[in-house]
């Protein structure tokens, strides 16, 4: 162990979340994070530093400098990399006690087989990904976590197994909004993603975890809750 | 009925009674752009509504 660890050990590295979520909890789970985005790339980095012990990473595309204003994980010598690599290079000095790694690829219901985790956290933006996120699970039968953000507002959602919920809340919408035509405040989407890995964490320490539908805006201030069983 | 529509951030009271589509049409509101929650709860289009309902038009978007 180098000299500067010489404060703490590995063990007490997790010390500050114990009362809140042991590390025992988290040390044997594996977490899919799909998308790194403004949202993966912050739930995919508080996941990391908790001490998930295996993260595997999806996306497909390659970092771009309009991404740099909210997507923490990357700088300006990871433009044109895969953001995969970018991501699991950044987590892996963050964390190099945890597995991490990555997968190159779109997001389709047969690319989804290739997951096997406990937990999946839906990062991705647009609807079709989620859908064969929402799929899997249910195949599956794993939670996963639903975010999404866009402008200054979000929705965070814990789906258990067995709960039909993206296809019939969804279902039918399109032709709405994206950050094309509203933009993405880097606070607000970065905050969704810590409302989503709050959910995680209670999923994946076995606490009773809300099923209603979390909005947030940070412009506004408001976080509020609204029942979301079909 | 209160009405709030997310998008525009306005607040409306008015007289309407009949499903959350057809208040939707009467807003001029694409409903394939929004969710419709009543008195704290998501409903679907085809729910009916009363006049003494709180009515949220949340809009939909799947950025990340």
């Amino acid at each position: 162990m180098t000299s500067r660890y010489s404060r703490c050990s590995w063990v007490d590295r997790y010390c500050r979340q114990e009362k809140m979520i042991p590390h025992s909890k988290l040390k044997g789970k594996t977490v899919a994070i799909i998308g790194l985005g403004g949202i993966g790339c912050m739930s995919a980095q508080l996941l990391a530093r908790s001490g998930v012990g295996k993260l595997i990473l999806v996306d497909k595309d390659k970092v771009e400098l309009i991404n740099l204003h909210r997507q923490i994980l990357y700088d300006e010598l990871d433009i044109g990399k895969p953001k995969v690599k970018a991501a699991v290079a950044k987590l892996s000095a963050i964390n190099s006690t945890i597995t991490i790694y990555g997968l190159n690829m779109t997001v389709t219901k047969d690319s989804m087989r290739r997951i096997k985790a406990d937990l999946i956290m839906d990062c991705t933006d647009n609807l079709a990904a989620r859908k064969a996120i929402a799929h899997h699970c249910a195949k599956k039968k794993r939670p996963w976590v639903f975010a999404t953000a866009l402008a200054t507002k979000g929705m965070v959602k814990a789906v258990m197994p067995g709960e039909d919920w993206f296809d019939s809340t969804f279902k039918g919408k399109h032709g709405f909004h994206d950050v094309k035509s509203k933009g993405v405040l880097n606070a607000g989407c970065n905050a969704v993603a810590c409302l989503q890995v709050s959910c995680a964490m209670k999923l994946l320490a076995g606490k009773k975890v809300s099923s209603s539908l979390i909005l947030l805006d940070v412009w506004d201030n408001k976080v509020e809750k609204v029942l979301s069983n079909p | 009925m209160k009405v709030f529509i997310e998008e525009t951030n306005k607040k409306a009271a008015i007289r309407f009674e009949g499903t959350a589509r057809q208040l939707l049409k009467r807003l001029k509101i694409n409903p394939a752009t929004v969710l419709v929650a009543r008195n704290g709860k998501l409903i679907s289009l085809e729910d009916k509504l009363s006049d003494s309902d709180d009515i949220k038009i949340l809009e939909v978007f799947m950025g990340g």
